[in-house]
C-alpha cells in the first residue's frame, strides 16, 4: 500500500481560515502523475499528535503558532519507518517547537529541515506544498501502488467432502453416533465427526468413541488416533473397544468404590496390550497405531457418586455437578512450549501410566460428564470461562432436551459446526442424568 | 458449541531485496513468485484458513508493503527495484511488525503459530545490519518457526546470511526460472506446514519440501 499523504494545518493566525477540501485538492493536483496517493487534510487541534494515521503515512505539519504542551511523547511513539513527518511554518510558530520537531525528524530516511513560509496566505501555503511535493518526489520510487486486479480473478478453493474408502480392510464409518440407557437413571450418548482435513482428502476419521454399562457403572471412552500414524483409526478403535470390554469383564456384580481403580487400570492395560498384540499380529510398527485414550467409569449412588478416570494424551474430561460446579477431571498432556504436541498410549512403558488412574468421590450427584478429543477441546478454549455456556448449557439446550434416540443425531449435529481454522476430527461422549 | 473464532494463524513474512541490482528480469521474477505463492495458497483450503502473509521489501530503506493479512485478503504488491540493500532496516521492521501483528500465547488462549520468514537477497547489506540482527535474535530468536535466507547470484554474502540464520540457501543462478523454483519451494513448504498443524503440530518446524536442483543448503561453517 502506498502511504497516505496527510496534511495537518494550524488554523490560527489566518485572515480567513484555510479550507481543508481546497488544500486536499491543491495537494492532489501537485501529485498528479505519481502513483495514486490518498490525500487527507485536517486542521490542527488538541491532541493532534496522538491522532496521526495508523496506516503508513507521510505527514506535512504546517504551524503558525506555538504548540500546546505534551506533543513530544505521542509524536515520538508514532514516528517510525512507516510514519514520516515534515514541517512547514509561518513566523508565528515557536522556535523551541521547531527545534524539537527538527530533532525528532532528523533521522528519517529523507530528512529535511522545517520549511519557512513567508506569508500566511493560501499562496504562501501553496509554496509549502510545492516544497513538500519535492520531498515526496524524492521518496516516490519507494511508493508501491496497489497491485492492479489480476486479469483472472483468483478464487479460493473450498473444502471438499469426499467419502473415505469403504472397501478398505480397516474401514471405519466417516461419522458415528451411539447411545445407551445407563445405570441409576443416567443416559450415555456419543458422536464422532470426521474433520475437514480428512473429508477434503477422503481419508479416514481417526477418532473413536465407545459407551458401555453394567448394572452399577456407566463407562465412556474416547480416543484420538495420531494424524501421522498410518493406522491411527485402528489404534483408537482398538483402544476404546478393548478398554470397554476389559472394564465390563472386571466389574463385580456388587462393586465397591475400591473396584473402580482396579477396573479403570484394567481398561487401560487391555487397550495398551491390544495395540501391541495387533502390531505383532499384523507385522506393523506399534507407532502406526498411535492414539490417545480417555477412559471414565461412573459409579452412581443414591446421593453421591464415584468416578474413575484415566487419560493419556490431550483432550478433556470434565464434569458438572447438580449444583452447577464444574470439575475438570484430567489435565491434558500438552507441551507448554508446543501446545500441539501430546503423548500416546504406547509412548511409554505401561507402568508409567499407573499414576494416571484416579478415583474421585463426589458428595453430590453429577448432572453431566463430558469426554472429548482435542478437536473439540481446542475449540472450547479458554476452558473455564466458556465451559458453562458453550458446553453444558448448550448440551442441555440442543441435545439433552430430546428423547434418547434423537439425542444421537442432535449430538452429532452439535459437534459438526463449521469453524475457520478448526480441521480436526471431533468426538464427544456425554453422560447425563435424567430428570 | 460456540463457534466464535479465535483462529491460530500461521504468519509468513517474505523479506524481499528490491535493491537496484534486482532491476529487470529478477524483480519481475520475484513479483511473479509472490503472485504464484498467493495463487497456490488460494488453492489450498488449509492455507486459506490459517496462513497469513506479509511482504517487507528493502532497498534504500525498508517498507512493509503488505501488512500481515489472510491469504484471501492478500493482494500481490507491485515491486520496483532501485537503490541499496538496507537489510538491517528490514530486520528492524520485521521485529516491529512482530510486535504489532503477532498474537502471543496467553492464559486460556493459544496464540499464533510461530512465524515463518523467507528472506531473498542478491547482495550484501549496505546498512549497519549487525545491531538489528543481534536485537532481533535476542528478542525473537526463540519464537520463530523458521527463518530461511536465500542468497542468490554471485555478489551475495552468505557469511552474513549465516549470521542471521542457520537456514541459508544458496542459488548461483538468478534467472527467472531459478527464482520461480525458489518461490515454488516456498509455496509448497508453507502449504505442507499449514496442513500438518493438527497432524504433527510442532509449532517450531517448517515442513521443508525437497530442494529443487538449482538451490542448495549452505551449511559450511562461518569464519
Amino acid at each position: 500500500m502506498p502511504p497516505i499523504i496527510h496534511l495537518v494545518v494550524d488554523p490560527r493566525g489566518w485572515a480567513s481560515p484555510p479550507d481543508a477540501e481546497m488544500l486536499t485538492a491543491l495537494m492532489k493536483a501537485r501529485l498528479r502523475g505519481y502513483t495514486p496517493l490518498t490525500v487527507q487534510t485536517r486542521l490542527l487541534g488538541e491532541g493532534w499528535a496522538a491522532t496521526l494515521p495508523y496506516e503508513e503515512a507521510v505527514v506535512l505539519l504546517v504551524l503558525s503558532r506555538p504548540l500546546a504542551e505534551g506533543w513530544q511523547t505521542p509524536l515520538e511513539a508514532w514516528l517510525n519507518e512507516q510514519h514520516r513527518l515534515y514541517i512547514a511554518f509561518f513566523d508565528g510558530a515557536e522556535v523551541a517547537d521547531l527545534r524539537g520537531l527538527a530533532a525528532l525528524t532528523a533521522t528519517q530516511p529523507i530528512p529535511r529541515a522545517p520549511y519557512r513560509i513567508l506569508a500566511q496566505t493560501t499562496h504562501g501555503l501553496d509554496s509549502a506544498l510545492e516544497w513538500f511535493e519535492g520531498v515526496l518526489n524524492k521518496m516516490q520510487p519507494t511508493f508501491v501502488p496497489e497491485a492492479p486486479p489480476p486479469p483472472v480473478r483468483v478464487a479460493a478453493t473450498r473444502w471438499r467432502n469426499l467419502p473415505s474408502n469403504a472397501q478398505d480392510i480397516y474401514a471405519y464409518p466417516d461419522q458415528v453416533m451411539l447411545s445407551a440407557h445407563g445405570a441409576q437413571n443416567y443416559s450415555l450418548i456419543g458422536a464422532s465427526h470426521r474433520g475437514k482435513t480428512h473429508a477434503h482428502h477422503g481419508t479416514f476419521r481417526d477418532d473413536a468413541v465407545a459407551l458401555g454399562t453394567t448394572p452399577s457403572w456407566n463407562i465412556l471412552a474416547v480416543a484420538d488416533g495420531a494424524g501421522t500414524a498410518a493406522l491411527a483409526r485402528v489404534g483408537s478403535n482398538l483402544a476404546v473397544s478393548s478398554a470397554l470390554a476389559a472394564i465390563r469383564e472386571s466389574a463385580p456384580l456388587i462393586p465397591s468404590p475400591d473396584d473402580l481403580g482396579r477396573a479403570i487400570w484394567a481398561g487401560l492395560e487391555a487397550a495398551y496390550h491390544a495395540l501391541f498384540n495387533f502390531a505383532t499380529a499384523e507385522n506393523v510398527d506399534v507407532s502406526d497405531l498411535n492414539t490417545t485414550l480417555q477412559l471414565l467409569i461412573h459409579f452412581p449412588l443414591e446421593t453421591s457418586c464415584f468416578v474413575g478416570v484415566v487419560h493419556v494424551g490431550d483432550g478433556l474430561v470434565v464434569a458438572e455437578a447438580v449444583d452447577g460446579q464444574i470439575y475438570p477431571l484430567t489435565e491434558p498432556d500438552t507441551d507448554p512450549d508446543d501446545s500441539g504436541r501430546t503423548l500416546f498410549l504406547t509412548s511409554a512403558p505401561l507402568n508409567q501410566w499407573k499414576r494416571r488412574t484416579k478415583v474421585y468421590q463426589f458428595d453430590e450427584r453429577l448432572s453431566i460428564v463430558a469426554l472429548m478429543t482435542d478437536g473439540l477441546s481446542s475449540d472450547l478454549e479458554p476452558y473455564d470461562e466458556l465451559l458453562q455456556p458453550n458446553l453444558f448449557g448448550a448440551l442441555r439446550a440442543r441435545v439433552l432436551c430430546y428423547p434418547l434416540r434423537q439425542r444421537e443425531n442432535a449430538l452429532l449435529s452439535f459437534i459438526s459446526y463449521e469453524r475457520r481454522g478448526s480441521f480436526d476430527d471431533r468426538t464427544l461422549a456425554v453422560l447425563a442424568r435424567e430428570g | 458449541m460456540n463457534t466464535e473464532d479465535f483462529i491460530r494463524r500461521r504468519p509468513v513474512y517474505l523479506l524481499l531485496d528490491t535493491s537496484g541490482s534486482m532491476r529487470g528480469a529478477p524483480i519481475q521474477a520475484v513479483q511473479q513468485g509472490v503472485t504464484m505463492i498467493h495463487q497456490e495458497l488460494m488453492n489450498n483450503p488449509h492455507a486459506i484458513e490459517t496462513v497469513y502473509l506479509s511482504v517487507i521489501t528493502f532497498a534504500d530503506n525498508a517498507q512493509q508493503i503488505v501488512r500481515l493479512c489472510s491469504v484471501e485478503e492478500f493482494k500481490p504488491p507491485t515491486l520496483r527495484a532501485e537503490g541499496s540493500t538496507a537489510l538491517g532496516a528490514a530486520i528492524t521492521l520485521l521485529g516491529q511488525a512482530f510486535e504489532r501483528e503477532l498474537i502471543p500465547n496467553s492464559e486460556g488462549r493459544k496464540g499464533d503459530y510461530r512465524p515463518l520468514i523467507f528472506l531473498l537477497t542478491d547482495g550484501a547489506p549496505t546498512d549497519d545490519w549487525r545491531p538489528p540482527i543481534t536485537n532481533f535474535k535476542a528478542q525473537r530468536g526463540s519464537k520463530i518457526g523458521a527463518f530461511v535466507a536465500l542468497g542468490c547470484g554471485t555478489n551475495v554474502n552468505t557469511a552474513i546470511l549465516k549470521e542471521i540464520t542457520n537456514d541459508v540457501l544458496y542459488m548461483k543462478d538468478t534467472s527467472p526460472d531459478a527464482l520461480k523454483q525458489f518461490f515454488r519451494w516456498v509455496s509448497s513448504s508453507i502449504q505442507k506446514t499449514s496442513q500438518r498443524i493438527e497432524a504433527r503440530p510442532d509449532e517450531g518446524a517448517l515442513e521443508a519440501m525437497p530442494l529443487p536442483p538449482v538451490m542448495k543448503w549452505d551449511r559450511s561453517t562461518t569464519s
